[in-house]
């Protein structure tokens, strides 16, 4: 009989959706249990979950990207107050 | 002001304006170019707001997404003979700008981190910001786009990969711990 654990090539396979909670739940506690007793793969996991913290907290915007925003924002705004002229 | 304009004008604050920096994002992977995707977004704030009054309050992100995609293709039919593939069209690729002072305040992890964000094609930076800045699903992320999950997975594990590769070669991984 096979041992129906994932391995690690595996676990690296599943580990984006795992993070990004769009695996079923089965297969989430298949993942989770690796990497609770694979240090190698445990630090795999800490990278990417501070990769995306780092890009989710809005620091990885670049400034022309900032920027665009803050002026379509603003245009929204003008919109918003004074109508498309109609 | 009559009560009908200054309804419009609520609604377009509560349910568009919000999504300014997702329809941003949404027009950079489908234009690949800031100024392009700028007049984009105009565009489709416009038609928005021009539908307001016949908007059902349901899904407002799936409803914005489907206006800026009609004008993108709209505009395209005016300016260009053929649809362009993100995926194997050459990048017009905007050269990234960072502010130096917010940048020295930052750990390494966190400057190389950017580094390596600011270095991705820009079809993988796109898909990984709507996913991780603006909290897409990736069936939402693929519905926007307009391309299979599987790519947006393939997309998203490629472009993680090489901002982790980038901590692994500067010897940094494991190091957020202690930063």
């Amino acid at each position: 009989m096979t041992d129906p654990r994932p391995d690690c090539q595996t676990v690296a396979r599943w580990l984006q959706t795992f993070l990004d909670r769009e695996i079923d739940a089965p297969r989430a506690n298949e993942v989770r249990t690796h990497l609770d007793d694979c240090r190698w793969c445990g630090l795999e996991r800490d990278a990417y979950l501070e990769i995306k913290r780092i890009v989710s907290s809005g620091l990885a915007v670049p400034v022309d990207e900032a920027r665009a925003i803050e002026r379509l924002r603003a245009f929204a705004e003008r919109l918003a107050h004074d109508g498309d002229g109609a | 002001m009559t009560s009908t304009d200054a309804s419009r004008t609520e609604r377009f604050r509560t349910l568009v304006e919000p999504e300014v920096g997702l329809l941003y994002r949404v027009a950079h992977a489908l234009e690949r170019n800031g100024a392009d995707a700028e007049d984009l977004v105009q565009e489709a704030m416009l038609r928005a707001y021009r539908s307001l009054d016949t908007f059902d309050g349901v899904n407002v992100r799936g409803w914005l997404v489907t206006i800026l995609r009609n004008a993108q293709r709209n505009l395209h039919r005016r300016t260009r003979p053929e649809a362009v593939d993100p995926d194997v069209a050459a990048a017009t690729v905007d050269p990234v700008e960072r502010d130096p002072a917010l940048l020295a305040e930052r750990s390494d992890v966190e400057r190389t981190v950017l580094a390596a964000v600011d270095a991705l094609d820009p079809v993988y930076r796109d898909t990984v910001s709507l996913v991780d800045v603006d909290g897409l699903t990736y069936a939402e992320a693929a519905e926007v786009l307009g391309v299979p999950i599987g790519t947006i997975m393939s997309r998203l594990h490629r472009g993680r990969r090489q901002i982790r590769d980038r901590l692994a070669t500067a010897g940094l991984m494991g190091l957020w711990v202690a930063t």
